[in-house]
């Protein structure tokens, strides 16, 4: 997948506990030309978020134990803070319940893993090229 | 002795009850609650006096008038020590029985009411006495079995009787056993006691058909079984599919990075097959292992099978199989319909799977009578290896390259859940044929 290169300069914050995909996606979506960033955790996700502007989050449902859906709270922060910015949730776990609060709290997609890279990065290209 | 007591609760007719050390009664069956009922009160003085004695270690027979339901009637009591239980103590009206029968044959009727098979043997082993039950298990063959050894013969239950009165005999304590007799399961109880007539020492034994026990208890195992298998394997597939997930991100990530080549292309294309099988035999592990709460509601199998059918004609088409359905319209029963539906596409694809171009696969529904449906799956494919007709509805049973083996184990679940069975037999001309039956829904207002 290619994209335009004016597309490139915009930011990308990914979110998820697990190190290895959080680090196959930053390769990736470098490879694209995005600049990435990234958090493990919800705290630091939040400072990060505090800070600086991003054009995307894509962010874990659950990034801690069993039955976490920290990725909520990213999203009302983000929906609060500013309202430009698409998120994306994944989730292995998801229910239709959570799936219709994430919408309800202002997520752009639910995603279920799992997906290939090719899917994320689609529905991403076309939330931002929406904006 | 608990044992026995449960048995003897359960089995004899007459009204029987046990007292605690306190006198109260802690134990009874329907016939003396029934009896109670009426009026028969035990909490007299006199009923003190006699399970005082019994509680003493003795036992005891008498005979008492009572008032039951404003008439006075006769009862031949007999009160047994049951050890650290308390004492146990059997009622019989002889009333209607004049009194020279009485004496005679009061022990032989108290004997033989009891429905459980009893055996009373001398120390040796031969057989002293035998209840009308005991007399039914021994049959005809055998004929008059009194003063014959308990081991009549080198099959069960003989065996495992005439070892238990040698366990009695040399340990002097009460022995139990369990049997298993052709498609029989017995619970053998046996004790000690002297005869007070002779002073002769005897083994009393009393067998307890456990059999529908056994089969409950197998079914119940089973069920439990399954419920723990199906945590387990919903939690592990819970737990790898996000590696499997981060390995497809990787490869993404890698052939996005790397110069597309032939040769590298080639084997992402494989690494993917793996990943994707590994991803379906994860969403079938969920699957078989969810708890569903099902929602049960009257339908008919008609409006189900055709949409299914129809859902399968593309997957079909692509195979160039041919999908025929005869489906009697208007059979009612209850039904969660996407459970049904799930279950009857799985048939339907697999059927699919193993047909050869051009080949017909045939899904029927009629009204099998006697208040059934019966549903059947048919294609023209290899069919099933015999040797493997006991286990294809097994978790993980496969015969197919590549199959996850939970396809036919989440059918039968779904079926099950239904209140039917599924049975997978080979058709009279080959081919596999899967044949299921729904209990019919009658609506009281149609009929």
């Amino acid at each position: 997948m290619r994209f335009p290169s004016e597309r490139r300069q915009e930011k990308i914050l990914i979110v998820d506990d697990e190190e290895l995909i959080v680090l196959a996606m930053r390769k990736y979506f470098e490879g694209l030309g995005y600049s990435v960033d990234s958090a493990h955790e919800l705290e630091e996700a939040q400072a990060l978020l505090a800070n600086r502007r991003y054009d995307l989050v894509i962010a874990d449902l659950r990034l801690t134990g069993i039955g976490g859906v920290e990725g909520l709270q990213i999203v009302s922060d983000i929906h609060q803070r500013c309202a430009d910015t698409r998120v994306i949730l994944l989730s292995a776990y998801g229910t239709p319940e959570i799936e219709r609060e994430s919408y309800n709290r202002g997520a752009d997609a639910f995603l279920h893993k799992p997906k290939s890279m090719m899917e994320i990065a689609s529905v991403a290209v076309n939330l931002l090229e929406q904006r | 002795m608990r044992d026995t007591i449960e048995a003897l609760l359960e089995t004899v007719p007459d009204p029987l009850w046990m007292v605690g050390t306190h006198f109260g009664v802690t134990r009874f069956n329907p016939a003396f609650a029934a009896l109670r009922a009426k009026g028969f009160d035990v909490s007299t003085e006199w009923w003190r006096d006699l399970a005082g004695r019994v509680l003493e270690g003795r036992s005891v027979s008498a005979e008492t008038d009572v008032v039951v339901d404003g008439v006075q009637r006769t009862f031949a009591v007999t009160g047994t020590p049951a050890g650290g239980d308390g004492a146990v103590f059997l009622a019989r009206d002889i009333t209607d029985t004049s009194r020279g029968e009485r004496k005679g044959e009061e022990w032989s009727l108290t004997f033989d009411a009891i429905e459980l098979p009893v055996f009373i043997t001398h120390y040796d082993g031969t057989i002293a006495r035998l209840n009308r039950p005991a007399h039914d298990l021994v049959g005809a063959g055998f004929g008059d079995v009194a003063g014959r050894p308990i081991r009549m013969s080198d099959r069960e239950p003989w065996i495992t009787l005439g070892d238990t009165v040698s366990a009695v005999r040399d340990s002097r304590t009460p022995c139990t056993a369990q049997v298993a007799a052709g498609d029989h399961h017995w619970d053998i109880t046996a004790s000690w006691y002297r005869s007070a007539a002779d002073d002769e020492e005897r083994v009393i034994l009393a067998l307890r058909d456990t059999t529908d026990i056994m089969r409950l208890q197998e079914s119940v195992r089973r069920g439990e079984q399954l419920a723990a298998l199906g945590e387990l394997v919903a939690g592990v597939a819970h737990e790898v599919r996000n590696p499997i997930f981060g390995m497809g991100l990787t490869v993404d990530a890698l052939q996005e990075i790397l110069p597309p080549d032939d040769d590298v292309l080639e084997l992402y294309g494989i690494l993917r097959q793996w990943l994707d099988r590994l991803n379906r035999l994860m969403e079938s592990l969920l699957e078989y292992g969810k708890t569903w709460s099902l929602d049960l509601r009257e339908g008919t199998i008609d409006s189900v099978l055709h949409s299914v059918v129809d859902g399968c004609r593309q997957i079909a088409a692509d195979s160039a199989v041919v999908v025929d359905a005869e489906i009697e319209p208007g059979l009612s029963m209850l039904m969660d319909a996407n459970r049904l539906s799930h279950a009857f596409e799985n048939l339907i694809t697999n059927a699919i799977q193993h047909s050869k171009p051009g080949q017909h696969v045939s899904v029927t529904a009629r009204d099998a009578g006697a208040g059934m449906i019966e549903c059947a799956v048919r294609d023209h494919g290899p069919g099933f290896n015999p040797l493997d007709l006991p286990r294809v509805f097994q978790p993980f049973f496969t015969s197919r390259r590549g199959g996850t083996g939970l396809g036919l184990s989440i059918v039968q679940r779904i079926v099950d859940e239904h209140g039917g069975t599924i049975t997978a037999v080979n058709g009279e001309h080959g081919g596999a044929v899967l044949m299921m039956r729904f209990p019919m829904y009658r609506n009281a207002i149609s009929q």
